[in-house]
C-alpha cells in the first residue's frame, strides 16, 4: 500500500492500482494555497459569477494533500454560510471546509406549475439546488486565542 | 465551412505538395476532440480516398502529436510506407466545453479551464520569481511573430500594456493572456525515406505521454494532488522519450513550437523542455533570445496566442511551421539558422506530445 492519500475516494489507489483503498477523514481545516475569480459562466454552470475557486493545502500524514473547491467568501444566495462581509483572501490564510449550495438547471416542466402563463411564484422562489464541498476563509485573532 | 471540409482542403493541398495522390497511401490519421464519430472518413469521403484504414485520435490538444506519432510508428515499422495525416476542429466562442468533466463538476463551477490556468500562473509568478510584465512580455513576443503569418487569427502587434489593460478573466490571466478557441485544419504526408522528397524535413521522433498522478495543476484536473516537487510533468517525460529517441538534445535545437494556451504555460514549458533554467524567463524575453531573431526562435508562427486553438488541428499545425522554417519557407519569420526543430503540445488528459523534426 501507498500510504498516499487521495481525494475523492476511489476504488484503487491512483498511484500504485493497488485494491484495499481505506476511507480516511480529512481535516476540516487547512491553509489557502491558491484561488482565483471566475467572471464568466463555464458552460454548464448555473449558478452566480463572479464566484471563487480555489485550492486548499490540509496536513495528512504522510504529507500534504491539495484539494480544489470553491471558495466562499461573501454574502450570496448560492452560499449556505453568510459572512458580515468579505474577508481578503491570503497565501497561507486558514480555511475551514464546509459545504455551499448551487444552482442546477431549471428542467422542470412550466406546463406542471399552477397559475396562468405557468407562472409560479414560489417556483421563481425556490430554483434547484445541489450541494457541494467549499472552503471559507476563517477570521482568526492572532494573539488572542 | 465545416471542419470536415476544411480538413479535405488542407489534405488535397498537402497530397499535392508531395505529389501523393489516389493508390499511393495505405492509411489516414485524422486527429479531432470535437468532430464527431468516423471524421477521418468524412475528410478522405469528401476526396474520394476511402477504402484505407482510417482511424481518428483524440487526446485532447494533443491529439495531433498523437495521431502524428502513430502515424510514424508504423512508416517505422515497415507496416506502411506512407500515410497521411489530418487534424481538423471547429470550436466554439468561450470557454471550452469538454465532456471530460461530469455534469456535477460544472454545475458546480469546478470545469473553468481558465480557473486552472490562472492558479497554475499563479503558481508559476510566484515560484520562479516572475511578474504580471513577464506574462505581457510573452503575449508581446509571439503576437510579434503572428503579424509575419499569413495564417494567424491575430495578426496585429500588441503593447505589454494593452495586454494588462485588457480585460481579466481570471486574475492573473487577461483576456490577451489566453489563446482563443477557433477553427482550422493542417495535414501531412508522411513518408518512408526513400520515397520522400529529398529537401523534406525527416521527423525524427513523435513521442506521446500522459501523466502520473499527484499534481492538482496537472492538466488532468484532479480535485486533489499531493506535494509534487518529485513528480515528472507529462511534457518533460514526453521531451525525455523523444530526446532519446532522436539522439540530439536541447541545445542542438535552432527553432521550437510549444503549447502557449495561456502566456503562463509558455513560460512554463520553457522549463519543462529545458530551453532555460527556472527563473531565467523574464532576462531571456528583454533580450529577445527566443524570438524569430534570437538564437533559438521560440513560436516563430506567432503560437496560439496568434494562431488561436483548433485542438485536432493545433498540434499538426507547430510540425507545419517546423516544416516551413526547416526548408526555409516561412517567408519574413524564416529563423536564420533553422536546422533542427522541435514541437510540443500538452494538454487534456493529461497527454503531451514532443515532436523532432531535422533537415
Amino acid at each position: 500500500m501507498s500510504g498516499l492519500i487521495h481525494f475523492p475516494l476511489q476504488d484503487v489507489c491512483p498511484y500504485t492500482g493497488a485494491k484495499g483503498v481505506e476511507p480516511i477523514d480529512l481535516p476540516s481545516t487547512g491553509t489557502l494555497w491558491s484561488w482565483t475569480t471566475v467572471n464568466a459562466s463555464p458552460p454548464g454552470y448555473h449558478g452566480a459569477v463572479p464566484y471563487s475557486l480555489g485550492i486548499v493545502e490540509m496536513n495528512v500524514d504522510p504529507g500534504v494533500l491539495r484539494v480544489v473547491g470553491r471558495i466562499e467568501n461573501s454574502i450570496s444566495p448560492e452560499s449556505s454560510i453568510s459572512l458580515e462581509s468579505p474577508i481578503p483572501l491570503e497565501q497561507g490564510m486558514d480555511m475551514t471546509v464546509g459545504a455551499a449550495n448551487v444552482a442546477l438547471a431549471d428542467d422542470r416542466d412550466p406546463s406542471e406549475s399552477e397559475g396562468p402563463d405557468g407562472a409560479d411564484p414560489a417556483r421563481r422562489r425556490n430554483p434547484p439546488v445541489g450541494l457541494t464541498w467549499a472552503f471559507f476563509p476563517r477570521r482568526v485573532h492572532r494573539g488572542n486565542p | 465551412m465545416t471542419a470536415h471540409a476544411m480538413g479535405a482542403k488542407a489534405l488535397r493541398e498537402a497530397m499535392d505538395n508531395a505529389g501523393v495522390g489516389r493508390g499511393d497511401f495505405q492509411a489516414a490519421f485524422c486527429a479531432t476532440a470535437y468532430g464527431g464519430v468516423a471524421s477521418g472518413h468524412r475528410v478522405l469521403g469528401a476526396l474520394g480516398l476511402t477504402g484505407v484504414p482510417i482511424i481518428d485520435v483524440e487526446a485532447g490538444c494533443a491529439s495531433g502529436g498523437a495521431a502524428l506519432s502513430l502515424a510514424a510508428a508504423a512508416i517505422r515499422s515497415e507496416q506502411y510506407d506512407t500515410v497521411l495525416v489530418v487534424g481538423i476542429e471547429k470550436m466554439a466562442k468561450g470557454m471550452i466545453r469538454s465532456s471530460f468533466f461530469p455534469t456535477w463538476m460544472e454545475q458546480a463551477g469546478l470545469s473553468a479551464g481558465p480557473a486552472y490556468f490562472a492558479m497554475r500562473a499563479q503558481r508559476l509568478l510566484r515560484e520562479q520569481g516572475l511578474s504580471s510584465e513577464d506574462l505581457a512580455e510573452l503575449v508581446v513576443k509571439n503576437r510579434a511573430a503572428g503579424v509575419h503569418n499569413p495564417d494567424a487569427m491575430f495578426r496585429k502587434e500588441v503593447s505589454a500594456s494593452q495586454v494588462l489593460d485588457s480585460k481579466t478573466v481570471c486574475d492573473p490571466l487577461t483576456l490577451f493572456m489566453l489563446c482563443a478557441p477557433n477553427e482550422g485544419a493542417a495535414a501531412l504526408v508522411l513518408r518512408r525515406s526513400d520515397l520522400a522528397d529529398q529537401d523534406s524535413p525527416q521527423i525524427l521522433s513523435a513521442r506521446l505521454r500522459s501523466h502520473l498522478p499527484g499534481s492538482v495543476l496537472d492538466e488532468s484536473t484532479p480535485l486533489a494532488g499531493i506535494d509534487d516537487s518529485d513528480i515528472e510533468g507529462p511534457t518533460s517525460l514526453a521531451a525525455a522519450d523523444a530526446f532519446t529517441e532522436a539522439g540530439v538534445g536541447v541545445d542542438d535545437l535552432d527553432v521550437v513550437e510549444c503549447q502557449d494556451t495561456d502566456a503562463a504555460r509558455e513560460l512554463l514549458v520553457w522549463t519543462e523542455l529545458g530551453l532555460c533554467a527556472p527563473g531565467e524567463q523574464s532576462r531571456i524575453l528583454a533580450d529577445g533570445e527566443f524570438g524569430i531573431d534570437g538564437r533559438l526562435a521560440v513560436n516563430p508562427s506567432g503560437g496560439l496566442l496568434s494562431k488561436g486553438e483548433p485542438l485536432g488541428a493545433s498540434a499538426l499545425g507547430q510540425v507545419i511551421e517546423l516544416y516551413r522554417q526547416l526548408r526555409g519557407q516561412a517567408g519574413t519569420r524564416q529563423h536564420e539558422a533553422a536546422r533542427l526543430g522541435l514541437a510540443h503540445t500538452i494538454g487534456r488528459g493529461a497527454n503531451a506530445s514532443v515532436t523532432i523534426l531535422s533537415n
